[in-house]
């Protein structure tokens, strides 16, 4: 697990906008609760990133408050009632702008990378 | 979701906050439990699986703050717990609290005042229902040089007729006067008001009992009644509501109460007790003097759905054919109108204006001195702040902690403003009907919205920079701890030191302001006003027509009373004066001195009736010829007195003296000649600032009247002499009342109110500004001084002298004093034109007063600076090397 990276270090905010890119990749797949979208991360990262909770509740609230998700409480497959969390239309334009960010980004210091 | 559900979520999450922490709980303690479930699949021991996600899950408080602060609205039950934390910090820094509630309290308190008086001068709705739409008309007159001059009532009454464009047309005289009432056997002076019959229905003013008068009653065929005011009601007839109807001796005639006007309504004359009309014969319209006497103010309503445009255009045309048909009083008359507004207020503007804008740099500059303590106060809780950062407190969450705390002062001293404000102004009597007494000061809405806008105002002002200054710190909270003190320090310094000049700054302006103002009162004080005010008493007495029926008997009661007062130990000069120096003039004239040449004529003087004891009491010298004397009786040829202003500007070739006026530009055989006998020295009728005008003074014994000031020169303490005056006045007569007792020095005084109200409010201003700037600069010496202790132990110990510590620490201070002194001067020469119509005998932009402003906020700096400076050369190096 990550612990929580030095607040207010231009890292930290890069790693806030990276995690909320990320749950928003792992919603858009289908609804899910918090403990399936630190699941799905870790293994979509194939366990490179372990996802803490202390950034993922965090950056659900901050996620809904955007109005990119809602939340709404339903009963998992093992009859346990667990918040789950869905992709509004909103989340999904933000999800596709977000990532051609992204893209660009690493595109970018990639391309600094190699030219150096 | 939509918008309205996310919203309602929102709003849902703030009232049923425990709902929602028992959510979030729920939601942590699922993803515990499958934690939990994972390790036991992965073959770990229940027991040892539940502690190994509790640990996975790590500092559940750190997150429990970052979940909440990351929920829109979570500030709102937080606010409840920085509100009581705020209180608390209160307690704990008494004297932080005071100061800042001190400085937050008089800053806003003056422009709260200031605020509802403007308020009440140029926004509020005048109190008469018809304000909109009333008019001023005035006679202009530009050969004599008149501007608003009053109106004949002949004129009035035609333009009544003839101009369509107003409903109707009222007019008042603003002379005024008295009539005797006798109480209870005692006689008392009622201030009366002369006006037309439909002078409140022209207002939209009704009485709260009884009736309005009448046009009728405008004409002496019309029925003598009268209104009173709520004050003499209640004094004089015990606020007895049967009073209407019945009959009243007011002087010597009799005349039905109709009416009680509202509580302190007293227009268009300050203190009016009893409103009378005009009762003018019917048969005077007819009259040329009825048109030649400019002595009423006409009050017109507009019709209905006229403008005032419109409604000078129709009367422009009235008035040039008034011209025609009436060529011997009309030939250069003009009319003009003004709206009820700015006519009242046309003396008033523009130093309410000034001091609006005094009061605004005052309450600049206690917002800067408040932010200014506020950065200081940030400044000593640099360990608290980063404790709390380290703890977890979010960045959102110090703004809002710091933020409830200084909202908190700046509501508190924002309500203490208010009352302070209200306070204050009921101290100098301006609530209620105001001054002039067609304006009510009120705490209205609009004086409600500028206390809030006022104190988030100063909320914001002060507010923000401690709150950015802890922001940094807070950052730089996790920088090594010795870091602290010299980088944030250094940029705070600049933010205090720059707040420190602004204060400087403003200073200037204030007492430069007040420097001008004191300057001007100084020049009034001594100009020459041609008489001396002191030891002199006077008192307006007069004589009743029932037992004085002619001008023969008024004179021997005033010669009577004169001897009998010369008889009084304490007083050693008496004599009698139509109307008191320095109270304004009443009538004025033309005139042709007998041999002048047909075009020739003098206009513009203005008369006073007078005997020799009055310019003896007041030691008003005699410049040429002789002294009016009692031989100048109605038997005799009619002499008058001149002042050297008439002398000069009519009489400059030629000797004045034995030569013949009339009052009249072509005398005819019925004119009255007056022969000038003698010139005496200039007095000024006006106020010290204005300069004498030619004036006639006709004797008492000839040229008589009913209402006179008796004037004496005492060699006692003035008033002390009031009651044996009283006393000689009734062993003569006991029907006749004393009026108006006052000494010629508070008259002097009184002509000078305008500019001493505000010298003084300039003179309140500039001393708190003088002692809000002090606190300042001795705040940042003082801070610097602290911040550097180490330093400055260090340096004495290496073998620094005690000058190049004060040198050391007094630079800051030093800097922000002369780059605000700097700043001012320029700002104050900037806006110094403002208030040179407000001076007398100074230029706005005079180098020695406001040198010697520069010069005092300079020394003022300079000590403020110097006793941290002295403090910080006594430090003992070993234990200041031990601070931190």
């Amino acid at each position: 697990m990550t612990p929580p990276a030095p607040r207010s270090s231009p890292a930290a905010d890069v790693l806030r906008g990276t995690l909320e890119l990320l749950i928003l990749k792992a919603l858009s797949l289908e609804p899910m609760h918090g403990w399936a979208i630190a699941q799905r991360l870790e293994q979509l990262t194939r366990e490179a990133l372990q996802v803490g909770q202390g950034s993922l509740y965090p950056a659900l609230q901050r996620l809904e408050e955007k109005g990119w998700v809602e939340s709404d409480w339903r009963v998992t497959e093992q009859n346990r009632r667990a918040k789950y969390y869905e992709l509004t239309a909103a989340g999904r334009r933000a999800l596709g702008a977000e990532a051609k960010q992204w893209k660009e980004y690493v595109a970018m210091v990639d391309m600094v990378l190699r030219t150096t | 979701m939509g918008l309205m559900s996310r919203w309602r979520k929102r709003l849902g999450a703030l009232t049923n906050r425990a709902a929602v922490e028992r959510e979030l709980d729920e939601e942590i303690a699922f993803h515990m439990e499958m934690a939990t479930e994972r390790f036991i699949r992965e073959g770990v021991p229940p027991d040892e699986a539940r502690r190994r996600a509790a640990v996975e899950f790590g500092g559940a408080t750190r997150f429990r703050e970052e979940v909440r602060e990351a929920r829109f609205f979570a500030w709102l039950p937080q606010a409840g717990r920085d509100l009581r934390y705020a209180l608390r910090g209160m307690r704990h820094r008494p004297g932080f609290v005071v100061a800042i509630l001190l400085t937050l309290s008089l800053g806003i308190g003056a422009s709260v005042a200031m605020f509802a008086t403007a308020n009440a001068l140029f926004l509020r709705p005048l109190p008469f229902a018809n304000a909109d739409r009333l008019q001023v008309l005035y006679e202009t007159n530009p050969e004599f040089g008149w501007v608003v001059a009053d109106a004949a009532p002949a004129n009035v009454l035609d333009w009544r007729e003839r101009v369509a464009a107003f409903e109707d047309i009222a007019a008042y005289s603003r002379f005024g006067g008295a009539l005797t009432y006798v109480q209870d056997g005692e006689p008392q002076l009622l201030e009366i008001a002369e006006v037309t019959g439909n002078f409140f229905d022209v207002l939209g003013v009704r009485p709260e009992i009884g009736r309005g008068f009448r046009w009728a009653e405008t004409w002496s065929d019309g029925g003598n009644t009268v209104i009173l005011s709520h004050a003499t009601w209640e004094t004089h007839f015990g606020a007895d509501r049967s009073v209407i109807g019945r009959t009243v001796r007011l002087g010597s005639g009799l005349y039905e109460v109709v009416g009680v006007m509202p509580r302190g309504f007293s227009f268009p004359i300050e203190g009016t007790a009893v409103w009378k009309t005009f009762g003018w014969d019917p048969a005077s319209r007819a009259q040329t003097s009825f048109r030649r006497a400019h002595y009423v103010r006409p009050i017109a309503k507009l019709a209905a759905g006229v403008s005032a445009e419109q409604a000078n255009a129709q009367l422009q045309v009235e008035v040039a054919k008034l011209k025609e048909e009436y060529p011997q009083t009309n030939r250069v008359m003009g009319a003009e109108m003004m709206g009820l507004r700015p006519f009242l207020l046309r003396e008033l503007r523009k130093p309410v204006l000034v001091l609006m804008g005094a009061v605004a740099v005052l309450l600049l500059l206690a917002c800067a001195n408040v932010a200014n303590l506020a950065i200081l106060r940030a400044l000593g809780r640099e360990q608290e702040i980063a404790v709390r950062s380290a703890l977890g407190a979010g960045r959102g969450r110090l703004t809002a902690m710091l933020s409830v705390e200084h909202g908190l002062l700046a509501v508190i001293g924002g309500a203490l403003g208010a009352a302070t404000g209200w306070a204050a102004l009921r101290i100098l009597g301006l609530t209620g009907y105001g001054v002039p007494a067609a304006t009510q000061v009120a705490m209205d809405s609009r004086v409600m919205l500028f206390v809030l806008g006022v104190t988030a105002f100063c909320a914001v002002l002060f507010g923000a920079s401690p709150v950015l200054l802890a922001l940094r710190q807070a950052r730089a909270a996790d920088v090594r701890s010795s870091e602290r003190g010299a980088a944030g320090g250094r940029r705070s310094a600049r933010l205090v030191t720059g707040l420190v000049a602004l204060e400087v700054a403003l200073a200037v302006m204030l007492v430069a302001g007040a420097g001008l103002m004191a300057r001007t009162a100084m020049g009034l004080r001594e100009v020459d006003v041609g008489f001396r005010s002191d030891h002199v008493l006077a008192l307006r007495v007069t004589t009743p027509v029932a037992r004085y029926q002619d001008g023969a008997a008024v004179v021997a009661f005033q010669d009577r009373f004169i001897e009998a007062l010369e008889a009084t130990a304490g007083i050693e000069r008496a004599g009698i004066v139509g109307s008191l120096p320095l109270s304004g003039t009443s009538w004025s004239s033309q005139f042709k001195a007998e041999g002048w040449p047909a075009d020739k004529y003098g206009s513009e003087i203005v008369h006073r009736r007078a005997d020799e004891g009055y310019f003896e009491a007041l030691g008003t010298p005699l410049r040429r010829g002789r002294m009016m004397e009692p031989r100048d009786r109605a038997d005799a040829p009619f002499a008058v007195v001149v002042n050297e202003t008439f002398a000069r500007k009519f009489f400059a070739e030629e000797d004045p003296i034995g030569k013949r006026i009339a009052y009249d530009r072509e005398p005819t055989p019925a004119s009255t000649w007056y022969e000038i006998v003698g010139v005496v020295g200039d007095q000024h009728q006006v106020s010290p600032g204005q300069a004498p005008v030619p004036e006639v003074f006709e004797s008492r014994r000839q040229d008589w009247g009913r209402t006179v000031w008796v004037v004496m020169r005492t060699s006692v303490e003035p008033m002390s002499v009031v009651a044996s005056v009283r006393a000689r006045l009734r062993e003569i007569d006991a029907t006749i009342p004393m009026a108006k007792v006052r000494t010629l020095d508070e008259v002097r005084r009184e002509s000078m109110a305008r500019e001493d109200s505000v010298l003084g409010l300039f003179t309140a201003f500039g001393g708190l500004a003088l002692l809000l700037a002090a606190v300042g600069v001795y705040a940042v010496a003082a801070q610097s001084a602290r911040q550097r202790t180490r330093e400055i132990g260090i340096r004495l110990a290496l073998g620094a002298t005690a000058s190049d510590i004060a040198r050391l620490v007094l630079g800051r201070g030093v800097v922000s004093v002369a780059v605000g002194l700097a700043i001012g001067l320029g700002a104050t020469l900037a806006a110094a034109r403002a208030l040179e119509s407000l001076l007398y005998g100074v230029k706005a932009t005079d180098a020695g007063t406001i040198g010697a402003v520069a010069l005092l906020l300079l020394a003022v700096g300079v000590v403020a600076c110097w006793i941290p400076a002295r403090w910080a050369t006594r430090l003992d190096p070993v234990r200041s090397l031990k601070v931190e």
